[in-house]
């Protein structure tokens, strides 16, 4: 079977100016050996002749590579659309250059309002990084806030909401989960990751997308007799190596950043980006799945063959193997609710 | 528990006849409701969505 590769995550650099105490990648320091302006302009050329679509940069934090104007705008010039996820503690220098780019989305994270978010991410980071944000935002920039949900700051989403409405930005929420530098007595209890679906389906309930359009992320799901749909696609299972790939800022690629580097599939300097992809044997755990790789969260469920398991990230750092999501709205329906036997 | 989840949707906010009103059994299983401007996604899923999605 022909796998389209549609979307990339690429890490650009590791190199972080905070320390946040949940992040993911435990960025900081750059990795060793990061990709070249010519290797990365390599990639980008392999991307196009792929047919990729959408390129989103992220890190560590993605302004802080001297270059990413450089490898972002090769993307452009091969029609691919582009996309940031940066903390905002950034030199506003980068605007005019975001400017020039005309990406489809730049993404800033908000974890709080000010006393949350510097407990989160350091002192001072909320106040520079909504300056960012809204001068971004001043200059025409499409902007996104990301919210990404630990124990710290789940009471801050009402707060978020508060300011956020009326100011078309996007609201893209997602739940923490314990890898990098988030410990696991930080992540949502179930009861907690359910209520935050709550929280997004009355929002979306109560106010137009004008009003505020927000979204939950890929790790908020999948199916629910409750609850309507609050991501913005239909859940099909996860993508990783099925349209989407992730790319490190050595060049390691995997399938998806969020999940363990164990399942690193290649170095673009030894193997090449299509010769990774179109290979039989990669990315096996989603491009040869059945019901057998089910976990015990999942296994027996209706779902099963649309959901194939949830989120692999989320149930890879939660129960040590993938199709196996615990944090899934039916599977929570099913424990508290007592519905109808599957 | 289902009681917990509640007092937590309260203190984000929601207002206990939108609970109930949220909580009322659809049995819809799973099928997508209100996609509209959704259907139109074109967006890889992954790393963060855009305002021009919406």
């Amino acid at each position: 079977m022909d796998y389209k590769l549609r979307q990339v995550t690429w890490e650009l650099t590791l190199k972080c100016n905070l320390r946040c105490i949940h992040c993911g990648s435990n960025a900081g320091e750059k990795r060793r050996k990061e990709l070249t302006t010519k290797e990365a302009l390599d990639v980008v050329k392999d991307l196009a002749d792929l047919g990729v679509d959408e390129i989103c940069f992220l890190g560590g934090e993605p302004f802080l590579r001297k270059d990413w104007f450089e490898i972002a705008n090769e993307a452009k010039e091969f029609g691919i659309r582009t996309l940031f996820i940066s903390n905002g503690c950034i030199n506003k220098n980068v605007i005019s250059k975001l400017c020039k780019l005309e990406p489809y989305g730049v993404a800033v994270s908000i974890d709080g309002m000010e006393k949350v978010h510097d407990a989160i991410r350091g002192r001072s980071s909320f106040k520079k990084a909504i300056s960012f944000l809204l001068s971004c935002k001043d200059n025409g920039l499409p902007m996104t806030i990301i919210t990404t949900v630990n124990k710290l700051n789940l009471r801050e989403l009402p707060k978020i909401k508060d300011f956020i409405i009326g100011k078309n930005i996007a609201w893209q929420i997602q739940i923490a989960s314990p890898q990098g530098r988030l410990s696991r007595h930080l992540v949502v209890s179930e009861e907690e990751f359910y209520a935050v679906g709550l929280f997004i389906a009355w929002l979306r309930k109560k106010y137009s997308t004008k009003e505020l359009p927000v979204i939950g992320a890929h790790c908020c799901g999948y199916f629910s007799n409750y609850l309507p749909n609050i991501n913005m696609s239909y859940w099909k299972g996860c993508s990783a190596g099925i349209n989407i790939l992730g790319i490190k800022s050595n060049g390691d690629t995997i399938g998806c950043l969020s999940i363990p580097e164990k399942f690193i599939e290649g170095n673009l300097r030894r193997k090449g980006i299509k010769e990774i992809w179109n290979d039989n044997n990669a990315f096996s755990y989603n491009r040869k799945f059945n019901e057998e790789q089910l976990g015990t969260n999942c296994k027996g469920c209706k779902y099963w063959k649309k959901c194939k398991g949830g989120c692999n990230g989320l149930s890879f750092f939660m129960t040590n193997q993938f199709h196996n999501d615990p944090y899934c709205y039916y599977r929570i329906e099913k424990k508290f609710f007592k519905l109808d036997k599957i | 528990m289902i009681h917990d989840i509640l007092k937590i949707g309260k203190l984000l906010g929601i207002e206990e006849k939108e609970l109930k009103s949220l909580l009322k059994n659809k049995k819809h299983n799973g099928k997508v409701e209100n996609l509209n401007p959704f259907d139109t996604y074109k967006g890889g899923y992954y790393g963060t969505i855009s305002i021009k999605d919406f």
